[in-house]
């Protein structure tokens, strides 16, 4: 990799904590089980966008970081974001050409399988089982936000030349 | 230009290797002891996030605070000074009490076990996983923040502090199902542990015999056994007891007294120095 053409890693870097801050701003009870999977969307877009510089190792590491803040298994979210980020990798030339409504389809299943596997862990650590499909509640939350991140991180991107 | 084709490791051998790597992380997380130090140090290193979040909102809320009407705040002024008389009141009987207390332990040669020192704590204005039954306050090393340290609020136990940073601490509630701690049916002093269930308002009764003689309404308070814990202190109050004789134990819940989802305000209370004489038993929360 030639990594004279790479620039504005910081952008990246930023969005990133933004995503994390995100994640834990208080809301109310109700409105917690809805919170859109921010983290998930940011590594699913520069995943798709540059492929080249974030990929499965950056998605495990913000995983990690994830894990110590929430509070949850070291390595849950680690293990799962590391997952996003190879199958966006992946097929991120299929989905840098479909529109936006196919796209968010491939971000629904995405963060829905995060949160899945979450809710498995969680019952493995012995905690009840969510009656309802809560745990889907984020991906349906991430399916209507998806157009916005995508358009202004796209916009970060072009316009800070983040290569 | 951009390479073709991408070199270096390929991101399957990486997804492998790095899955591996985390099922061991989390394998070694939920049962052995051997990544405590490590989650700390990520904990201490990561821990100033929370700062970005909790404080401006924290800030917001108190400028809020401070424009509120007139009205409500000479109202709770008024709440705040009756409730601190009926406190006093209730004080210089638990002074006495505990004077009396003092010089009978004295006569009996046992050493007096008293608090030693309380910290007022917030708790921060950071969300955690929902699910979860944890949180965060504002307190940490710089305060003499320690691991295990018992958080209480004014009705009871909340839990104990499980991440140390060094101005933020997180809080395991004991309503988390991997926290135990010892208590004691107020009313016939009976030995026992209650667990968390991860439901916000259940605790598990475990270990009792059939013959337990519980009523529904009993205190169950902490026994201070496991020494993380001062005894005494109010837990909760059961709300439902079976005995079946077919089984090896009764099943009894019951209802935390703290309200520990609720809360703004906490306690942190160093329990004393662990006396010669008393010392002998082993500290097992949690579990």
């Amino acid at each position: 990799m030639n990594l004279d053409h790479h620039q504005g890693g910081w952008v990246i870097f930023a969005s990133f904590i933004l995503a994390i801050l995100l994640m834990l701003i208080p809301l109310p009870l109700w409105a917690g089980f809805w919170r859109p999977d921010w983290v998930a969307m940011v590594l699913i877009y520069w995943c798709m966008a540059l492929p080249q510089r974030v990929g499965v190792f950056s998605g495990w590491l913000v995983g990690l970081v994830l894990d110590v803040l929430l509070g949850s298994l070291l390595g849950q979210h680690a293990l799962v974001l590391a997952l996003v980020a190879y199958l966006s990798g992946k097929v991120h030339r299929r989905l840098r050409v479909y529109p936006l409504r196919q796209q968010v389809f491939v971000v629904f299943s995405l963060v829905a399988m995060v949160h899945v596997f979450n809710a498995w862990m969680r019952h493995l650590q012995g905690y009840p089982t969510a009656s309802q499909l809560e745990f889907l509640y984020p991906a349906m939350t991430s399916f209507f936000l998806w157009p916005w991140v995508f358009i202004s991180l796209r916009m970060l991107r072009r316009g800070l030349h983040v290569r | 230009m951009h390479p073709l084709f991408l070199r270096g490791t390929s991101p399957t051998l990486r997804l492998g290797l790095l899955s591996v790597l985390s099922v061991a992380l989390m394998f070694a997380d939920a049962r052995m002891n051997y990544l405590d130090n490590l989650r700390h140090y990520f904990y201490a290193s990561v821990s100033p996030l929370y700062y970005a979040v909790g404080v401006p909102i924290q800030s917001a809320q108190t400028l809020a605070q401070s424009f509120s009407q007139r009205r409500l705040l000479l109202m709770e002024n008024q709440h705040l000074r009756d409730q601190n008389l009926r406190l006093q009141v209730q004080h210089q009987r638990l002074s006495d009490l505990q004077d009396e207390n003092k010089r009978l332990r004295h006569l009996l040669g046992a050493a007096p076990k008293f608090v030693e020192k309380m910290l007022i704590a917030e708790v921060m204005a950071v969300d955690l996983d929902p699910f979860s039954r944890k949180m965060v306050i504002n307190r940490g090393d710089s305060d003499d923040v320690r691991l295990g340290l018992p958080v209480f609020d004014a009705q009871g136990v909340m839990g104990q502090v499980m991440e140390l940073g060094s101005l933020t601490s997180m809080v395991m509630l004991i309503t988390d199902p991997d926290h135990t701690l010892p208590v004691q049916i107020a009313r016939t002093g009976l030995h026992t542990l209650a667990a968390g269930t991860g439901v916000e308002d259940v605790l598990e009764l475990l270990y009792l015999p059939n013959t337990a003689e519980i009523r529904i309404g009993d205190e169950i308070v902490t026994s201070g056994l496991g020494e993380r814990f001062p005894r005494g202190y109010p837990v909760g109050v059961i709300t439902t007891f079976h005995s079946t004789i077919g089984k090896s134990y009764a099943e009894a819940k019951a209802r935390p007294s703290a309200l520990l989802d609720r809360n703004r305000d906490v306690l942190l209370i160093w329990p004393p120095r662990s006396s010669p004489t008393e010392a002998s038993i082993p500290s097992d929360t949690p579990q």
